[in-house]
């Protein structure tokens, strides 16, 4: 199940499209439909999404799908460049690729989380049911809703010792969830993890650990690709499946990994304010 | 002494039988049974005691002579009481027209149906076990463990993570085809378990029908014209078919089928959500991991595989609108259809 919004899909056409049109052609291709709702303006769609097409759990993807039909095609996703550069990266990453077959992560200097997210976001997100956080998980979901990429945020000042490990969990533990939700992870649940303890349950959901605040001023960026099995095992374990794990599991398109990160960071940049720094990581040793 | 007893006897005997002639039935019989065979022939046993050793002799004889006489005299009326009454309980010639006649379940009335239309083309009919093991289920389907499709069927578990309730009739078509070798042409249904509320439109348990065709140079023009010779010859020669791209792990390409609204024929009502279609089967070309698994060549067989829940094709036969109704048994709503 994925809601989608129609004025959402207006970006990714230069002339204006009619509600039925498009409805005719998804269904055309078999796609069959939920409920409907109006919000001023805007039509909220729910389109029933089957395991073998998790490139319609976003909105460039049904937009893909649309100019398909006619023989188009969307354009590139766009950013400002930045070389990779793994060994001077500011955090040293280590990733098992048994769990995660591609981690990309940059850092952003001096952002203002003080500045509120753009209405535009706001809006887009309440019609889709999604609360706002701050600028920069709203604008990480406002990414993920767009691209199909999830997309999480560390607070740099709270990485201890400078070091972060994509792996399984060696031991049980438990975590407070960034909403405040206490959980247990279990030996053998993907984590990512700094000197101090878990920072993250991989592709689940952050811990209040490493959370971006409204007093955070360097972020650490992240868009990785984890194994679909380990994200699936570990969600049905913790009974929390977030937008995020719901994407994982299905599977997310490995080559626009980089792509959205960098996109996402152009964002970040331009509403909060903060520069991204030089050298960006990129761990993906089977290349497809 | 003797002497006075054989007279006696003698008109006992003559007592006897104009009694039996006016009996009326058997209650009076064995009335007469107990006071002359049990109390009278009692009483003469125990007045041989007292009559000297030769008396004994021809009395005893006349004694057991009285008792024969009186049995049988008896029993010829009894009998002819007995198959007197037999014969009146019994009159199998009466006509009772209330009879309510049992027939069929509606369910059991539209298989049979299209049974007879998938033997016709050709198919024969095999079955398989309603418990299941994850293998048959799932796995061999191209349903490996933790596959995201396993969302689609809440399964029942018997002894989780292994022993189930099938979830799906398609565990049979594994089962027949690690049997044999191609070509194989079958139908195969069933019950089917799934973990349902019971609301309108669904119950936890519910009837299968699936087909499967494999064999060389089988196509996809091969499954629409069994699905559509199919639907025509079971709900009449102007049904629309239409076939829309759909997913199942263990069909690929996967197709929907839809018919034409049996309600409206097409032009849109509550039963079709005004859309004038009705989706009623899923079907598409077996996925060569799923041939593969079974040790099939699939670079020289191909098949095709079909599935349809009977209680909803049900549904738009009779022209019920709630799932339930198939269950409640309600023989005033089964003598209308």
């Amino acid at each position: 199940m994925f809601k989608f919004s129609l004025n959402w899909l207006r970006d990714y056409f230069e002339e204006d499209i009619k509600y039925d049109e498009i409805m005719d052609k998804l269904k055309l291709q078999g796609f069959e439909f939920g409920g409907k709702k109006e919000f001023d303006g805007d039509v909220v769609t729910e389109i029933e999404v089957k395991a073998n097409r998790p490139d319609m759990l976003y909105h460039m993807g049904i937009a893909r799908e649309l100019k398909a039909f006619d023989g188009e095609k969307i354009p590139e996703i766009t950013h400002e460049n930045s070389a990779v550069n793994n060994e001077n990266f500011p955090v040293k990453i280590n990733v098992n690729k048994e769990v995660c077959k591609r981690y990309c992560a940059l850092k952003i200097s001096g952002v203002n989380l003080k500045i509120p997210t753009p209405e535009y976001i706001i809006k887009r997100l309440n019609v889709l049911e999604i609360n706002s956080v701050n600028a920069v998980v709203d604008i990480g979901n406002y990414v993920m809703l767009d691209m199909g990429q999830p997309i999480h945020s560390y607070d740099f000042d709270k990485i201890s010792g400078n070091k972060l490990t994509i792996d399984k969990s060696e031991k049980d533990s438990k975590i407070t969830t960034f909403i405040g939700d206490e959980a247990e992870v279990k030996k053998g649940d993907i984590v990512i993890s700094d000197d101090e303890g878990i920072k993250c349950v991989a592709g689940v959901i952050g811990t209040q650990g490493a959370a971006v605040t409204e007093i955070t001023k360097d972020i650490i960026l992240e868009a990785a690709n984890f194994d679909e099995i380990s994200v699936r095992l570990t969600s049905r374990r913790l009974k929390i499946s977030t937008p995020s794990s719901f994407r994982f599991e299905r599977g997310v398109n490995i080559n626009s990994t980089l792509d959205v990160l960098l996109k996402c960071a152009n964002m970040i940049t331009k509403i909060c304010g903060g520069k991204i720094e030089a050298n960006v990581f990129d761990f993906y040793p089977e290349k497809k | 002494m003797s002497a006075d007893i054989v007279k006696d006897i003698e008109n006992k005997k003559i007592d006897l039988e104009n009694a039996l002639k006016i009996v009326e039935d058997l209650k009076e019989v064995s009335a007469l049974k107990i006071e002359y065979l049990k109390k009278y022939v009692k009483f003469l046993y125990s007045e041989l005691k007292n009559v000297s050793v030769e008396e004994k002799k021809t009395l005893g004889k006349v004694i057991n002579d009285f008792k024969n006489f009186a049995e049988e005299k008896i029993k010829e009326v009894e009998s002819k009481y007995k198959q007197e009454k037999s014969a009146s309980k019994y009159d199998v010639t009466i006509f009772k027209d209330n009879i309510k006649l049992g027939s069929m379940h509606p369910l059991t009335k539209l298989y049979k149906k299209i049974e007879k239309v998938f033997v016709g083309m050709g198919f024969s009919v095999v079955q398989g076990p309603e418990i299941e093991i994850d293998k048959y289920n799932f796995e061999k389907l191209n349903l490996p463990p933790h596959h995201p499709a396993r969302d689609m069927q809440d399964t029942f578990y018997i002894s989780a993570p292994n022993v189930l309730l099938r979830s799906h009739t398609s565990s049979v078509q594994i089962r027949t085809m690690e049997k044999s070798k191609p070509p194989i042409q079958i139908i195969y249904h069933g019950t089917v378990y799934r973990v349902d509320d019971i609301d309108p439109q669904h119950t936890p348990m519910f009837y299968q029908i699936e087909g499967l065709m494999v064999a060389e140079k089988i196509s996809f023009a091969n499954l629409k014209a069994v699905l559509i010779k199919f639907l025509k010859e079971v709900f009449g020669e102007e049904t629309g078919v239409r076939f829309r791209p759909s997913y199942y792990p263990y069909t690929e390409p996967s197709a929907a089928v839809d018919m034409s609204c049996t309600k409206c024929g097409g032009k849109g009502c509550k039963t079709c959500r005004n859309t004038g279609w009705i989706t009623v089967l899923g079907s598409g070309m077996v996925h060569p991991n799923v041939l593969e698994g079974v040790g099939y060549d699939s670079k020289k067989y191909t098949g095709l595989a079909f599935g349809l829940g009977l209680n909803r094709l049900a549904l738009a036969y009779y022209n019920l609108d709630e799932i339930r109704k198939l269950y409640e048994n309600d023989i005033s709503l089964w003598q209308q259809i």
